[in-house]
């Protein structure tokens, strides 16, 4: 997965805060320019949050976007149903954001919701609990840090891009049509063909706290546009009102989505069937690009009227076709050789994990330095050592 | 040999439960050693390292990784022992604490698991401490 998440700014305070919150150790500085590293990138922006100098931001295309396509649809996540208080106030904002200029606009509860029941079909019939893999950012962790989880993720598409499909083969007269989708977070907005050139049927993804401030919800005159929000999609993206059951564990936040990716690991989790892991404090609702705050938007969930009905979807539909960027695996032995080294090289550097070098842990330093893109004196502390140790 | 490394596990030490094996499982994850491979090492490593720590009086894992990939842990601890190991590798059979039972472990499933899981399986035990050599090769 490419990285949306780029540096603006033309100096660096070398704070080291970005590299050192990285779960995967892909960000590295350099002489005060931050690197990202796309193959283990997953998006989930907690560097942009760590950044004090709000140097870090996620690449998003600008709702303009809209003026190159002959037909516009905007894809709702229902996540965006929790900023209001009732069905009305929401049949008017779905309205309003159509009047940004879309010719459509187009519900996603219906298809969260069916996934979520595809994911509970999938999951009676494994022996092992498997992980729903509706968050990009759980997807890629489990790919790059939980690499035993990976046959246990169920092998089906985004809701977004379902959407998308369906509505592109329904739309195909109506010229170019361009698939907006709004979204709650870093990691959705590379779910989209731009600005990367990716295989999505999204074509451009949009912060939901980009779109949100530009709706006009006063003088409607009771203009309205009829949604019939599914309960079980809208559910789905609030973590509150979705407890989790006796077999299904529901997690919010990055530290207990870890833990239990953990435990996972050790065969720990044997009464459990589902996982519905959510990085983001009370699911997607707390996403990073979303309008309201979470803590409270949660509580609008149970002003609302909805129905349990969801999308009725078939396996062909929702099946993944395109997989993340494969990592070429070398061969076992280059790879034990490779270690040795590295572990040998980890000895003779100090340890701290200060990042000092520009790289978060030790570790990665002995990796590139075994690799020939570093050397031992680029070790701050190492070289302050010697020169302690010359001294006496 | 590629890799050596050891680690002591204190008794009744619950709060450190796990960390010794998370360990393990994130240097594997360096090797190249298939994630199925490695899936099997963490869960009986896991298994034993917590029998330590409810059974035993504490002692030391032995984590290796041999040049042709093969991975062996040897745990060592210093007593009581087991003293029926043919009843120990029943599995639901049990002399877990109560205070291990209440913290969730001491289902027993430990050693038939580990036994399970493992390519090679070797368990001797005395009053003087319990030596548990498992080893995994690549399938």
């Amino acid at each position: 997965m490419k990285s949306v998440i780029k540096y603006g700014l033309d100096t660096c305070t070398k704070c080291l805060k970005c590299v050192k919150s990285c779960p995967t150790g892909a960000i590295s500085q350099k002489d005060g320019k931050i690197k990202i590293d796309d193959e283990i990138c997953v998006n989930c922006g907690r560097c942009i949050k760590e950044c004090y100098h709000r140097g870090l931001e996620a690449l998003r295309s600008p709702i303009t976007k809209i003026a190159e396509y002959d037909y516009t649809v905007c894809l709702i996540p229902s996540s965006v149903a929790h900023n209001f208080t009732s069905n009305s106030e929401i049949e008017e904002a779905f309205y309003a954001i159509k009047e940004l200029g879309f010719d459509e606009v187009f519900d996603l509860s219906g298809y969260e919701g069916a996934l979520f029941e595809k994911y509970r079909e999938y999951a009676e019939k494994t022996a092992e609990p498997v992980i729903a893999s509706f968050c990009p950012v759980v997807n890629n962790l489990v790919r790059i840090k939980y690499q035993l989880l990976e046959s246990d993720l169920i092998p089906y598409n985004y809701a977004s891009e379902i959407a998308a499909k369906e509505l592109k083969e329904k739309l195909k007269d109506k010229g170019n049509v361009g698939i907006f989708n709004l979204v709650e977070c870093e990691a959705k907005l590379a779910l989209a063909r731009h600005p990367f050139n990716s295989e999505y049927y999204v074509d451009h993804a949009l912060a939901i706290a980009d779109v949100l401030p530009l709706i006009k919800l006063t003088n409607l005159e009771n203009k309205r546009i009829r949604v019939n929000l599914s309960k079980t999609g809208v559910n789905c993206s609030n973590t509150v009102s979705n407890p989790g059951t006796e077999d299904i564990i529901v997690a919010d936040g990055y530290e207990k989505v870890n833990a239990i990716l953990d435990s996972a690991e050790f065969g720990l989790l044997t009464d459990v069937k589902l996982m519905m892991l959510y990085p983001c404090f009370n699911g997607c609702i707390g996403g990073h690009l979303t309008w309201g705050n979470c803590f409270l938007t949660c509580k609008n969930f149970h002003k609302l009227q909805l129905k349990d009905e969801v999308q009725e979807v078939t396996l062909s539909q929702i099946t993944r076709t395109t997989d993340g960027d494969v990592k070429q695996a070398r061969a076992l032995k280059d790879r034990l050789t490779f270690f040795k080294k590295v572990n040998e090289t980890l000895e003779k550097l100090p340890g701290y994990d200060c990042s000092a070098c520009g790289l978060q842990t030790c570790r990665i330093m002995a990796e590139e330095i075994v690799a020939g893109n570093k050397t031992i004196e680029e070790c701050r502390v190492h070289r302050a050592l010697e020169v302690i140790n010359e001294s006496k | 040999m590629i890799l050596t490394k050891e680690y002591n596990v204190k008794k009744n030490d619950f709060v450190n439960a796990g960390k010794v094996s998370v360990e393990v499982k994130r240097l594997l994850k360096e090797t190249g050693i298939s994630p199925s491979t490695i899936r099997r090492i963490g869960i009986a490593c896991y298994e034993a390292e917590i029998n330590m720590i409810i059974h035993s009086l504490g002692g030391d894992i032995t984590f290796n990784v041999e040049d042709d990939g093969k991975v062996t842990l040897s745990f060592d601890d210093v007593g009581p022992g087991i003293p029926d190991i043919e009843r120990a590798l029943v599995e639901g059979f049990s002399t877990a604490s109560m205070e291990a039972k209440e913290m969730g472990f001491g289902a027993g499933m430990g050693l038939p698991n580990i036994k399970r899981v493992s390519d090679e399986f070797s368990i001797s035990s005395s009053s003087e401490g319990t030596h548990l050599l498992i080893g995994f090769v690549e399938q």
